[in-house]
């Protein structure tokens, strides 16, 4: 075979020296520069949280109405200590757990059928963006009334709730792809599975992605709803229940784990999309 | 639509039929709405023979890029007919591929990823595919870059890998849709050079036909067995020109006068000598009428 180019990234130039000791300050906060959002946004919830204590120590507000950080910190103890809070996470875990799968197994393919099929996409255009536009809460009586208050029904709830951003994202990733995919594909004559594995998939990955987070953040919120309106556990029913029972600082600590899953989830969510659309340029 | 009554080449023969034949052919594209379909290219007729290296020149909207599409089996033929190697181009085919104009590599495979492509696509990757793929790599000098992604990579490092995925394959046609055109004037040179000495030095200069369109006509110089003139839309063959330059070719070739001459030949018959465009034209090209209906 022939031989190798000499290399055309490497001058060589008139005169070369050695490369001197190259200093670029990075950002103007240095380190901080770098893990700003992090280290500000801890800052934020911490004052946000002083705010409140000294609020509530000093009288400002009531503290039997309002609760403190320092109270919400005790109750969570307990809670976890007797283990009390471990059945509303695991009712409302599941259901949302169940209701992702759904959601992804579903609504990836439909989208994509719907991205490729533009007679079926246009039949189904005016439906999607109803469902996508009317609040779904409107439906719970209906849902109830179909389907009764069993675990099914609020799995079914919380599809409804999430799964259409990630049908409208993914059929817009299928969309947009690039012509230049496309015809390098068929230049190639590449076969159908290897061209959705290997070309539209990855293509639409972003799009698919950002559905995902869509979906996810959706759903937390129609699993609390529909724990509102029709179950007698999850974490939905535990806060409403504690706060009808005037137990702010339980109620609070009920919010509280939810905040930090749905933190966790939406983290959970940027890893994969670093490691899965790091070519992307929304990064 | 193709009519096959062509006579298959004799047992025993080698190759005597040309490898590609272009017989009263007209591309275009469907009118919008109820238009008149667009006529791209108008009653082309020449024939390439195996292993030569062709350029297409012509001005822009010639129609020169919709016939190297109709090549690779992304355009309708629209009337006449256009054969490779005796059968007529239904589609895109495994014996051929295409260098495009854009490098339209996928920004999720790295270097590597995008030269196998070709060959991952027709499901034949195997052990040899992917030595040649590394071998093909540093061919056109991209060895220390094969694990980079596309993004990380200049605009004419771009065009050798799309360059390469081309080559992987091992085309019996190579096309080459004027890879080089979006580049600043000093990389085109180099990549010139380079695809010239790959063309010369490999083996694929000999197993391969090669078509390039251009639009740059020094480069059609440097690098074609014979330079093929199209005129201004709706394109036709102005002139066919076999350029004897001896091979291999250097660099230097181009500041030689049979170069300049070429050169000089070409651009008169683009443009008129004395800016005498349009009777050099008309005085050969019958009337445009019904054929364009048939299609």
């Amino acid at each position: 075979m022939a031989t190798a180019l000499p290399r055309d990234d490497v001058p060589v130039g008139l005169g070369a020296t050695e490369t001197p000791q190259l200093k670029f300050a990075s950002a103007r906060f240095g380190w901080l520069g770098n893990h700003g959002s992090l280290v500000f946004g801890t800052l934020g919830v911490v004052l946000l949280l002083a705010a409140w204590q000294i609020c509530a120590v000093t009288g400002i507000v009531d503290v039997h109405i309002s609760s403190d950080p320092s109270q919400v910190v005790q109750e969570e103890i307990t809670l976890f200590g007797n283990g009390t809070i471990w059945g509303p996470i695991g009712n409302t875990a599941a259901e949302v757990g169940w209701a992702l799968v759904i959601i992804i197994v579903v609504g990836i393919p439909l989208g994509i059928i719907l991205g490729r099929i533009s007679a079926l996409r246009q039949m189904t255009d005016p439906i999607v963006s109803i469902l996508n536009s009317v609040p779904y809460v409107l439906f719970l009586p209906l849902i109830i009334f179909w389907f009764g208050l069993g675990e099914s029904a609020r799995v079914l709830v919380v599809v409804w709730a999430g799964i259409l951003p990630l049908i409208i994202n993914t059929t817009a990733g299928v969309r947009n792809i690039n012509v230049d995919y496309l015809r390098v594909g068929r230049v190639f004559s590449v076969s159908r599975p290897r061209f959705f594995a290997s070309i539209l998939l990855p293509a639409a990955m972003p799009f698919i992605l950002t559905g995902v987070r869509l979906a996810v953040a959706r759903a937390l919120v129609g699993a609390i709803v529909v724990e509102f309106f029709l179950s007698s556990n999850g974490l939905g029913y535990f806060v409403q229940n504690e706060t009808s029972n005037f137990q702010m600082s339980a109620a609070m600590a009920g919010i509280t784990v939810m905040a930090i899953a749905a933190l966790l989830l939406t983290r959970l969510i940027g890893v994969v999309e670093k490691r899965v659309i790091s070519w992307s340029q929304v990064h | 639509m193709p009519e096959t009554m062509r006579a298959p080449a004799a047992v025993g023969n080698p190759p005597v039929t040309p490898y590609i034949e272009v017989d009263h052919l007209y591309l275009g594209y469907p009118g919008k709405g109820r238009g008149e379909p667009v006529i791209a290219c108008r009653d082309l007729n020449f024939t390439i023979d195996h292993g030569e290296f062709v350029v297409l020149v012509g001005p822009s909207g010639c129609g020169k890029t919709t016939f190297l599409e109709s090549l690779a089996g992304l355009a309708q033929v629209g009337a006449g007919e256009l054969r490779i190697g005796g059968k007529p181009v239904t589609g895109p085919g495994r014996d051929r591929s295409l260098v495009f104009q854009s490098p339209s590599l996928f920004p999720w495979r790295d270097v590597y990823g995008n030269v196998i492509f070709g060959c991952q696509a027709q499901g034949r990757l195997d052990e040899a595919a992917k030595a040649r793929a590394t071998a093909v790599i540093e061919m056109v000098g991209l060895g220390h870059v094969a694990r980079r992604r596309p993004q990380e990579l200049s605009g004419g490092m771009k065009q050798r890998v799309n360059l390469a995925r081309a080559l992987v394959t091992e085309p019996r046609l190579l096309l080459l849709d004027e890879p080089f055109g979006a580049l600043d004037a000093q990389t085109r040179e180099v990549l010139q050079d380079e695809l010239v000495r790959i063309w010369q030095e490999s083996a694929m200069g000999r197993s391969t036909t090669a078509v390039f369109v251009t639009h740059d006509v020094r480069e059609a110089v440097l690098l074609a067995d014979r330079v093929i003139v199209f005129s201004k839309p709706p394109g036709r063959v102005l002139e066919d020109i076999r350029i004897d330059l001896p091979r291999p070719r250097q660099s230097e070739v181009r500041r030689s006068q049979p170069f300049t001459q070429y050169e000089e030949r070409i651009l008169s018959t683009l443009y008129g000598r004395q800016h005498q465009i349009e009777p050099r034209s008309d005085a050969t090209a019958p009337a445009w009428s019904p054929e364009n209906k048939a299609g």
